[in-house]
């Protein structure tokens, strides 16, 4: 048994990362461009530049909804924040009796407002949210089927990284004996490096990633102790309780004074959102959460406040030690309390771990070329992964590249215009692997991550022509967004020439060759 | 600020320790150490990134320390690896090059 | 993967033999597992469903590293047959006696 122990977790390790290594790439190149998911979004919107008052601007929106919402159930306000300067509004109209519950669309109920409560007019786009919620929505598909199969991915990936941590038993001593651009080896060297580097964030981001999504996946917790799940919702997060409508109007009071004094119940921290339950209704309750930025635990600290005399209801019991642990470790994995500094190490590490799954599904075509029987003819399971591994590596950040371009050039008016920016994500995406199939392995390669630089260095010159905001004015004007986005743009593109290059050079002396992942500005707080 | 000075305290750190390693030392400091010394430059590298770690809590806050320190000690090995390898590469050349003389 | 590799046919049958032991069969039995912790963990009904949950990722990846690593595809079965009917019945008894919230 001795004999088989390294070796049958080698072959786990193997196959664990092999079979689901794109979905894993994907969810990675998506997952570490969500962390600039709001700079993204901003750069995507060029059209809202002002950062408003948060308070001043909450009340303007709360007029927005009293005029144009006023019958609505519940209305959800986002107000600005240091990475968002627009605020956002949802609300959720009343349920007509007998009316079946309907999908809505989105922008249905929901619209972005500048500090005066006025509609944003700016392009319509996803953003980076897109980004974000592809890396566990996928798309195309029922939001359930892609969160069990991205679940799936993070369990497959979680015992990859601990089979792989086990069948390099040295490896941590051995580290600083890792070796790159050495030829044969450099493949194994780029897979160990980026692996090792950021294990702890990898075992973390794995981890936390399905907690995030833990009673989808494991409900048995729960079930086991509850007949009902709602019943446990209740006990873990009270004062949720709907209240009835008592028919009775009332006017809401003013949200301002009940936002400064919920933050000093926080201890200083800043708002996250307000909710406003039965607006203009006796029952009216309004819930005033702590800002995700303010501490590493997800589930912010709330205040309930009463509608109609702005007294507080409810500020909440503190949360047990499990329910708090799933917070952090939910706030852990998205990073939204980090602030610049640590949120590019996050980066850093994501885009580490992105080349680590790339460079995986490339070693293993190398190690597996290498027993081929005739390399000339492999069987169909190592051409089929290998041209996958194109179609992923250099496919999809082609396809960011392309949402990114889409959202300069589709006119502003367009129908649809923001479901199209993401319907050229993917015919660019289809096209890379229509090519891959087409073209001869190495051609595919160089062609492939050549088209990708040139997407990248395109954005920056697309978007000087299209918007009057870009890497010069952005020097000129300390506006630091267009220049870090510009920059970035530009790297990612020297990046793939520097691949593209290298791989065109021939398969002896291929060196690590760097697969990134989607991009985005830095934002100084 | 306390994210630089947690970002060089892991350098140091890590430089301790590579330079601790026998098999390195010739690469990375330029000839090779007594035992003793590869032995207080291991326990003075543990040492400081300990340091850095405690700077990280005391500047960002216990959790937010403790996780930028985590951020921080991957970026520094990585700058120290690269170091490492820069430095054995040039040494194997300059080893070949004197072989051809 | 162990002595069972003898020729592509076995080795097929085994890899398929121990992916069912690990993932479908895996996933029933951490669940039962994670129900015995929810009810019997010496916390509040929410604190331990919970902290069970948490915990079920944990369990569920070491059970198939060790579906992997057991001597042969049979004892892996044998083993966790065993366990998920044994526990499996101390869990509907524990249900059966003390009730749902």
């Amino acid at each position: 048994m001795k004999e088989g122990f390294r070796q049958s977790m080698a072959w786990l390790h193997t196959w664990a990362g092999l079979l689901f290594g794109w979905l894993l790439f994907a969810m990675f190149t998506t997952g570490t461009a969500a962390y600039f998911q709001e700079e993204i979004s901003r750069w995507m919107k060029p059209e809202i530049v002002a950062t408003a008052d948060r308070a001043a601007a909450t009340q303007a929106a709360a007029r927005y909804l009293q005029r144009t919402q006023p019958d609505a159930d519940s209305w959800f306000i986002s107000p600005p924040s240091a990475r968002n300067p627009a605020v956002e509004v949802f609300w959720q109209p009343r349920k007509q009796k007998g009316e079946a519950p309907r999908r809505r669309k989105r922008g249905e109920n929901s619209a972005t407002l500048d500090g005066q409560g006025q509609p944003v007019t700016a392009r319509e786009t996803r953003g980076g949210s897109f980004l974000y919620r592809f890396h566990f929505d996928l798309h195309y598909m029922p939001v359930i089927w892609a969160r069990y199969l991205v679940g799936v991915a993070a369990m497959f990936m979680l015992i990859a990284i601990l089979s792989g941590v086990v069948t390099h038993k040295k490896i941590f001593v051995d580290f600083f004996m890792l070796r790159f651009c050495k030829g044969q080896r450099s493949w194994l060297d780029a897979h160990n490096v980026t692996a090792v580097f950021a294990l702890p964030f990898y075992l973390m981001i794995t981890y936390t990633g399905l907690v995030t999504l833990a009673t989808l996946y494991m409900p048995w917790g729960i079930a086991a102790n509850y007949a009902k799940p709602e019943t446990f919702f209740e006990q873990a997060f009270p004062g949720r309780k709907e209240v009835e409508r008592t028919g009775v109007a009332a006017p809401l009071v003013p949200l301002a004074p009940l936002m400064e004094t919920a933050s000093r119940h926080f201890g200083g921290a800043p708002v996250g959102s307000v909710r406003v339950v039965h607006p203009g209704d006796s029952s009216a309750t309004i819930t005033v959460t702590r800002a995700s930025s303010a501490a590493i635990a997800s589930r912010g600290e709330s205040v309930v406040f009463s509608g109609t005399t702005g007294a507080i209801v409810d500020s909440g019991a503190p949360p047990g030690g499990a329910m708090a642990t799933q917070s952090v470790m939910i706030g852990l994995h998205a990073g939204r309390y980090a602030d610049w500094g640590l949120r590019w190490l996050y980066f850093l590490s994501g885009l580490g771990g992105t080349i680590m799954v790339g460079s995986g599904l490339v070693l293993w075509t190398v190690k597996r070329r290498a027993r081929l029987s005739d390399p000339a003819r492999p069987h169909f399971g190592f051409r089929l992964v290998a041209r996958l591994n194109i179609a992923a590596i250099a496919g999809l950040p082609a396809g960011i590249a392309a949402y990114f371009l889409a959202n300069r050039l589709l006119p502003p008016g367009m129908a649809g215009r923001a479901d199209w920016e993401i319907h050229c994500l993917f015919i660019v995406w289809g096209a890379m692997l229509a090519w891959a199939v087409a073209r001869p392995e190495r051609r595919a390669w160089t062609e492939g991550l050549a088209l990708t630089a040139a997407l990248f260095a395109s954005v920056p010159v697309v978007n000087a022509l299209t918007v009057n905001r870009n890497l010069l004015t952005g020097l000129l004007s300390g506006d630091w967004l267009f220049v870090a986005f510009d920059l970035a743009m530009l790297a990612l593109a020297a990046a793939f020439a520097v691949a593209a290059r290298k791989a065109a050079r021939g398969k002896a002396a291929r060196a690590p060759r760097r697969a990134r992942g989607g991009q985005d500005g830095l934002a100084p707080a | 600020m306390t994210h630089l000075l947690v970002q060089l305290l892991c350098i140091a750190g890590f430089a301790c320790l590579c330079a601790a390693m026998a098999r390195h030392q010739a690469d990375f400091v330029g000839r090779k150490l007594d035992p003793r010394t590869g032995r207080h430059l291991r326990a003075g590298g543990l040492t400081v990134l300990a340091i850095a770690l405690a700077a990280a809590m005391a500047g960002l806050g216990a959790g937010y320390g403790a996780v930028a320190w985590c951020g921080h000690m991957t970026v520094a090995a990585a700058l120290v690896l690269f170091r490492l390898n820069r430095a054995g590469a040039r040494n194997s050349t300059r080893t070949a090059r004197r072989d051809v003389r | 993967m162990t002595a069972e590799a003898s020729s592509p046919a076995r080795y097929r049958w085994t890899v398929a033999a121990r992916a069912l032991a690990a993932i479908p069969l895996n996933y029933l039995l951490t669940s039962i597992v994670v129900g015995l912790l929810a009810r019997h963990l010496p916390l509040n009904p929410v604190e331990a469903s919970a902290a069970a949950t948490l915990a079920s990722f944990a369990i569920f990846a070491v059970i198939a590293m060790a579906v992997f690593q057991a001597r042969s595809a049979g004892r892996a079965w044998l083993w966790m047959a065993g366990a998920t009917l044994v526990l499996g019945g101390l869990l509907a008894l524990s249900i059966h006696l003390g009730g749902r919230l």
